[in-house]
């Protein structure tokens, strides 16, 4: 690839999402020096430790072999910070005048690419580059924007279906992390091969195995007052790790805490499905509602205030904390 | 010849051998044959699920030199799968993170892994206990985990997901090992006995398979202990003489003595529990543990793996399970829980012991809460005899709930009445006893109950009939 009129003397991929900020990255790299990704026509320095004289001889330095040198400045926040007047006069030598028209220096037979988290957009630095047409945003979607880029990205990235119920409850299992949901849609495409539709199933045998999944398993279960049921997960949990009974007790609570706020929001008269947004519940509707009906407010208060006996007794030592979760979920599931 | 434990000898192989990981055999099967595969691999589990093997296996499918390319099914005998059994190979470097937290050790690794492999198609990273690394190993690695060179694969492998910082988290593909279930277990010892030429009793190796706790590779240990104490049979008693059982006659005994409301004979057996030498602590955790595999027998069925005991036991222990239905076990566990706290502090652990005593032994002639609301609503369709109440709390009492709500029945509910306490033509205090509506409109109507519920706010939970002196509140 040869130096593209298009190219700019500097990008700044800047967001708070670590994989769409390195998606950016590996297309403009893509883009501008070829995806074979020549190493001669690429430097890239850590900006923790980046020198501005540094990186600027890079950029300024023709590539010997390639036509263009792509520099590139990783966690580059504090280096911006540091470095921010001589990234200025670089891109604006001569320093502007006062209604100077802002030029990128010609010829370009260096990019530089500075890769950050924060770019406040009331620097002259932003403004610069904004002018020269050089931003590259990689803003997260909202939480509920989440399903729907997943099942944009399965289709894109990996030629698969995903349904928005499996979607969600991916997201569900996984968490908002755009990077930790594409290593998900990558392990299930290749799961479900040939085929190409990922549906339900796969996703609970493939990813729903995890501890934080079991024990928002056993608070399920709990509300559908299944002790059987509840009891054979926790018995998953205990069998992870050592430490495991006195980590899934906060696990429980956090499950437990979203269902008293469901409830509450429930005897406010709200409807279910802003119920279950409000209060971060996440499946079948009907079967929330069937849950969140199970006990009274006071009930799941009073189920908290138990928990935290047992915390409390578990970490000083003045209970056996697997025996006492099996007697919490015995007594909820046989409470009438 | 050197004896080599059956945990090596039977190690898995092949994707084949693997037992009870078909998702992730699935996947990685399909990752060769579609030319899928991942610059880094995370496999995480309990121990002794097979990460450490399926990371070999992977390796081995990897570079195996019989093939021209990767192959699901390495020769097994070519220097590179030779080589990777054995953990020896020149290009499939095992590095145990326990020993090698530090940066230093990764910055080596790092400086190593632009060379490319010396005979085989790729260069494979396995590090075990990875969560060992340190913060700052783990952002040594980040950047070669981000774009390994080509010839680079990475396998990490921990017991501890929850300690991989969520940047090496997303830049690696993360299997779940599951555990293994304890049918999936015994039906491997069976194969394994069977090529060992050893006889094996069916209930003994299920003892084994539920002791090994999902573990292949305990479960292996142990079949190796029983298989040197019993040589080449292993039956039921060998098992139970090696890994005896935590039940205890003593205290089963003593349950069955607090079913009959029996408080004398219950402190006779205390005496004679804690006459063996029993601390006060380890005897209220050995009576909270007998009550506990009761509790799940009664709740999950007497086919449950969650209660280890071999066969004989466990059908006494089933019977026993019957005498109290689960919020019975609730509170008697609750009561030797807040005992175990007292005694640790109080000088007369004794007396504190002997009143919890009797005060189970009491316990069996209440009805809970929910019992008895039950049965007002006519929803339990058979007498719960010897429901004890909920352990004491400040909490106000759990209202009912709306009868749509509920869900029916699940099966009738045995009756486990202790013969002595109840006689069968006057059920008046307690076991055995329902209260009707009738009862609960006729007490609401005493002047004296009235007054003293609107005084105090409370709400009437049981009815006693006949003369007070005959009964014991």
């Amino acid at each position: 690839m040869g130096v593209s009129d298009k190219n700019l003397p500097i990008y700044v991929i800047f967001g708070a999402e670590d994989f769409l900020r390195l998606r950016a990255m590996n297309a403009l790299i893509s883009r501008i020096i070829g995806p074979a990704r020549d190493d001669m026509a690429l430097a890239e320095f850590d900006g923790d430790n980046a020198l501005l004289a540094d990186v600027l001889d890079e950029v300024r330095t023709p590539s010997l072999l390639a036509p263009v040198r792509m520099v590139i400045v990783r966690d580059a926040d504090e280096f911006v910070s540091e470095n921010r007047d001589g990234i200025e006069r670089f891109l604006t030598k001569p320093p502007p005048k006062k209604d100077a028209k802002v030029e990128p220096p010609p010829p370009i037979t260096g990019v530089l690419v500075l890769v950050c988290r924060s770019w406040s957009k009331s620097t002259r630095l932003y403004k610069i580059v904004d002018a020269l047409g050089g931003n590259i945003p990689c803003d997260s979607p909202k939480a509920n924007e989440v399903p729907g880029w997943l099942v944009a990205h399965a289709r894109s990235a990996y030629g698969c279906t995903l349904d928005g119920a499996a979607a969600r409850r991916l997201v569900d299992l996984v968490g908002p992390s755009l990077g930790l949901l594409d290593m998900e849609l990558s392990k299930l495409a290749t799961y479900v091969m040939p085929k190409t539709m990922i549906g339900m199933t796969q996703i609970e045998e493939l990813v729903g195995a995890s501890r934080e999944e079991k024990v928002f398993g056993i608070t399920d279960c709990i509300a559908r007052r299944d002790a059987k049921g509840a009891l054979a997960m926790w018995e998953q949990v205990i069998a992870t790790d050592r430490d495991a009974p006195y980590r899934s007790i906060g696990g429980l609570a956090y499950g437990f805490r979203k269902l008293a706020e469901g409830k509450r929001l429930m005897k406010q008269g709200l409807a279910m499905p802003e119920v279950a947004k409000r209060a971060g519940l996440w499946g079948d509707l009907t079967q929330i509602k069937r849950q969140l009906e199970r006990f009274s407010l006071t009930q799941w208060q009073d189920h908290l205030v138990k928990l935290l006996r047992l915390d409390v007794a578990s970490k000083t030592g003045l209970g056996h904390v697997s025996t006492s979760v099996e007697r919490f979920i015995v007594e909820l599931c046989s409470a009438a | 010849m050197s004896y080599t434990v059956l945990a090596r000898k039977f190690r898995s192989r092949t994707f084949d051998e693997v037992v009870g990981q078909t998702a992730v055999v699935t996947t990685l099967r399909n990752a060769i044959t579609q030319n899928r595969i991942h610059h880094g691999y995370l496999f995480t589990g309990t121990r002794g699920v097979g990460k450490t093997s399926m990371a070999r296996i992977l390796a081995k499918c990897l570079n195996c030199l019989s093939t021209d390319g990767p192959t699901m099914t390495p020769c097994g005998t070519c220097d590179s799968c030779i080589g990777v059994s054995r953990g020896e190979d020149v290009d499939v470097v095992e590095i145990d993170a326990a020993s090698n937290t530090g940066v230093d050790n990764i910055r080596e690794l790092r400086s190593n892994a632009v060379y490319r492999p010396a005979r085989a198609r790729y260069k494979i990273y396995i590090i075990d206990e990875v969560h060992m690394l340190s913060p700052g190993a783990f952002n040594a690695l980040l950047k070669t985990l981000e774009e390994p060179p080509e010839h680079v694969k990475f396998i990490l492998a921990t017991t501890e997901v929850q300690k991989i910082p969520p940047t090496i988290l997303s830049r690696v593909q993360r299997f779940d090992f599951k555990s293994i279930s304890p049918a999936d277990i015994a039906a491997q010892l069976a194969m394994i006995c069977k090529e060992e030429k050893v006889e094996a009793e069916e209930e003994a190796l299920r003892r084994v398979a539920r002791l090994a706790n999902g573990s292949m590779r305990d479960a292996l240990s142990l079949l190796d202990q029983a298989l040197s104490m019993g040589g080449n049979q292993l039956t039921g008693d060998v098992v139970n003489e090696l890994f005896p059982t935590t039940h205890d006659e003593q205290f089963a005994e003593l349950i069955d003595r607090l079913a009959d409301s029996d408080a004398a004979g219950a402190l006779t057996l205390v005496d004679a529990t804690l006459s063996m030498g029993h601390t006060l602590d380890y005897w209220c955790s050995r009576l909270s543990s007998q009550l506990r595999d009761l509790m799940i027998l009664r709740v999950c069925g007497e086919n449950t793996d969650l209660v280890d005991a071999p066969a004989g036991i466990r059908t006494k222990l089933v019977a026993q399970a019957q005498r109290f239905d689960s919020g019975a076990y609730v509170y008697m566990i609750s009561v030797i829980e807040e005992l175990r706290r007292s005694v640790r502090s109080a000088g007369t652990g004794r007396a504190l012991l002997d009143a919890a005593v009797i005060r189970l032994a009491e316990a069996a002639k209440f009805s809970s809460i929910e019992s008895l609301i039950a049965q007002v609503d006519g929803a339990a369709a058979a007498p719960r005899a010897t429901q004890a109440p909920a352990p004491r709390s400040s909490a106000p009492p759990p209202p009912a709930r709306a009868p749509e709500t509920r869900p029916p029945p699940a099966a009738p509910r045995p009756t486990p009445r202790p013969q002595a306490a109840a006689p069968a033509e006057a059920p008046a205090a307690g076991m055995g006893r329902r209260v009707t509506q009738a009862d609960l409109k006729a007490a609401h109507a005493e002047p004296v109950v009235k007054a003293a519920l609107e005084v105090f706010g409370g709400r009437i939970v049981d009815v006693q009939r006949g003369d007070p002196k005959q009964t014991d509140e």
